[in-house]
């Protein structure tokens, strides 16, 4: 069920009077139910894949609980001195770990089954071809359930939360179905973590008008960016990245700069209608932007977007990684072999490369997506060598502490970011012969030789498109979401902002008989 | 708390690691330090820091990681 559908349009406005007429205690149950639903209408056999990881999780979660309260109780009637202490928890742990590497290769690995058969058979096709060889046959296309990474994210999150004692065992596998399946985070996230979400989740805050209202204008403007501005941007954009021998010189400038407005405005909208849903109900789900675009440092960018899943990343892979054993002795060994300087390097360094790794791999099962997520670790790591340098140079020159130098700042990050996107697209050197052409053929007088008529943008369509990137910079120049904003203005005027919203989406919406609604882009994740 | 001194000026020589209190807000330990003080404080004390700890207000100063170290001991 897409969210730009008028099947989920009835799905909501059932699942919204439901809220207003089931006690609060029960709402709970009421959204498992519709999420149930949500998730089963794509066909009821893909439920089994969000059921198994729920089920799982939930009795693997319990046995690893289970195991630390019977050390806890064990060690109380023992008098053991610190060292024993120390031996007789380290036994317990690995008793843990086995439960939460079971859990861990089990839903990874029907991630992994699922999402990159595909890739992996392209991968070993292509070595067996080094040799003359292939498979011989090919693979069957099947649909990707629903979400998967993101409740896969979610649960192993849980897991290894119950393993370090950060998050104590759920014990209802009904509430534990509905951290995995809560159908509105399934879209496109946020990942949210058992421990922020328990409380909000299964206590809801009751129905209030104030908050309704308040959802009410995060999800038009949701709407507005989706079927306004995206909509109407990204087929446009399609025809020049799918075109690139027609679409040169500053068409490729067009190309890359609306892909990036393309995936905020796609990607940003779902949230807010995903948060704003949400809201309405009484659920608080963690923001998952922050003005992205007004960051200095695409590291800055990084931690503005898809904030979430970068805390996701952050929390169960980069420390992880770098402070391993491995980690640990590759700096030791390169220390004494080479450097230390290099030693010390290489704890961050692994955990950067494997983060960007699995960034880009989880972001499409490509090559090309690898090339992204390495670009942008490259690009990080350079930045965090040369940190000292730029400084150093700031602190010299007095231009650096200028209001126009930090607006310089954000620009050149969000042009990077910009280009760094196009490695999703296309292979490494085709983006760099990309970027020569851009710099060395852009003209302006090129927009008006005829090409333009085939992105299929009428006058009216550019006109539409400058009111929504002027709302859009408005939006994201102001620290105040648009929905705060508007509570705080006359009654009359609330009403009238809605009001003007709701027929933008209407009149100008890309949408309509024999319209097929794309879905958003990060729904394939 | 010595012991957290000695490992933190052995990442740090050049900082008065003893009376700083902003050790990561003004940017002493950056990413490399700070991973690489992560993993000999778990060798030193044999803790398992989880990366939910690991944010400023646990390493800004030698108080604040022993306050740290002391309440993982106390966990385990």
């Amino acid at each position: 069920m897409l969210l730009v559908s008028y099947s989920f349009a009835a799905f909501l406005a059932v699942l919204l009077l439901g809220c207003f007429l089931v006690p609060e205690r029960f709402r709970w149950l009421f959204l498992l139910l519709f999420s149930l639903i949500f998730y089963g209408a794509g066909g009821p056999q893909y439920l089994v894949y969000p059921l198994v990881t729920a089920l799982s999780t939930w009795y693997l979660g319990k046995r690893i609980d289970r195991i630390g309260r019977e050390a806890k109780a064990y060690l109380k009637t023992q008098n053991f001195d610190r060292a024993q202490k120390k031996e007789y928890n380290r036994s317990v742990k690995k008793r843990q770990k086995r439960y939460l590497i079971l859990g861990l290769v089990l839903n990874f690995g029907i991630l992994a089954a699922i999402k990159y058969t595909p890739f992996f058979y392209e991968i070993c096709n292509g070595l067996l071809g080094i040799f003359g060889l292939s498979f011989g046959f090919s693979l069957p296309g099947w649909t990707l359930p629903l979400g998967i990474s993101y409740y896969t994210f979610q649960t192993m999150g849980y897991l290894v939360d119950v393993y370090n004692k950060t998050e104590e065992a759920e014990e209802n596998p009904a509430k534990l179905g509905l951290f995995t399946l809560y159908f509105p985070q399934l879209t496109a996230g946020p990942v949210s973590r058992f421990g922020a979400l328990k409380e909000t989740l299964f206590s809801p805050e009751p129905m209030s008008f104030l908050r309704f209202k308040r959802a009410g204008f995060r999800i038009l403007w949701g709407y507005f960016k989706k079927l306004v501005i995206a909509d109407r941007l990204g087929p446009a954009v399609l025809v020049i990245t799918q075109d690139p021998q027609t679409y040169h010189g500053i068409y490729g400038l067009l190309g890359i700069l609306g892909y990036t407005l393309w995936m905020y405005a796609d990607f940003s909208g779902c949230i807010d209608i995903v948060l704003g849903i949400s809201e309405a109900i009484g659920i608080r789900l963690p923001e998952n932007f922050d003005r992205p675009f007004a960051s200095k440092s695409l590291a800055e960018l990084w931690r503005r977007w898809h904030m979430t899943l970068m805390q996701w990343f952050r929390e169960y892979i980069f420390f992880p990684v770098s402070t391993s054993n491995l980690a640990k002795r590759l700096s030791n060994g390169l220390s004494k072999r080479l450097s230390r300087e290099v030693g010390n390097r290489v704890p961050l360094y692994l955990g950067s490369l494997t983060v960007w790794l699995v960034t880009g791999i989880w972001h499409g099962a490509s090559w090309n997506y690898v090339s992204w997520g390495l670009a942008n670790c490259v690009v990080m790591l350079a930045s965090q060598e040369l940190a000292g340098v730029f400084k150093s140079a700031r602190s010299r020159f007095g231009f650096t502490k200028t209001k126009a130098y930090g607006y310089f700042e954000c620009i050149r990050t969000c042009l990077l970011f910009a280009v760094l996107l196009m490695f999703q697209y296309y292979p490494f050197p085709v983006v760099f012969a990309m970027l020569i052409d851009v710099a060395a053929g852009s003209r302006i007088s090129d927009l008006f030789d005829g090409r333009f008529a085939g992105l299929g943008l009428a006058a009216g369509d550019l006109w539409i498109l400058a009111l929504g990137l002027v709302l859009l910079v408005i939006s994201g120049l102001r620290k105040e979401s648009i929905q705060d904003l508007l509570l705080k203005k006359h009654w009359l005027i609330q009403y009238l902002a809605a009001f003007g919203l709701f027929l933008l989406i209407l009149l100008f919406g890309v949408y309509g008989h024999g319209y097929d609604a794309s879905q958003f882009i990060y729904n394939q994740f | 708390m010595n012991e957290i001194l000695e490992i933190l000026e052995e990442i740090l020589p050049n900082v008065d690691c003893a009376g700083c209190e902003t050790l990561v807000d003004d940017g002493y330990l950056t990413s490399f330090e700070l991973v690489r003080l992560v993993t000999e404080l778990g060798d030193a004390f044999d803790v398992a820091i989880p990366a939910s700890q690991i944010v400023p207000e646990n390493f800004n100063s030698v108080q604040a990681i022993d306050a740290l170290i002391k309440r993982l001991e106390g966990e385990e």
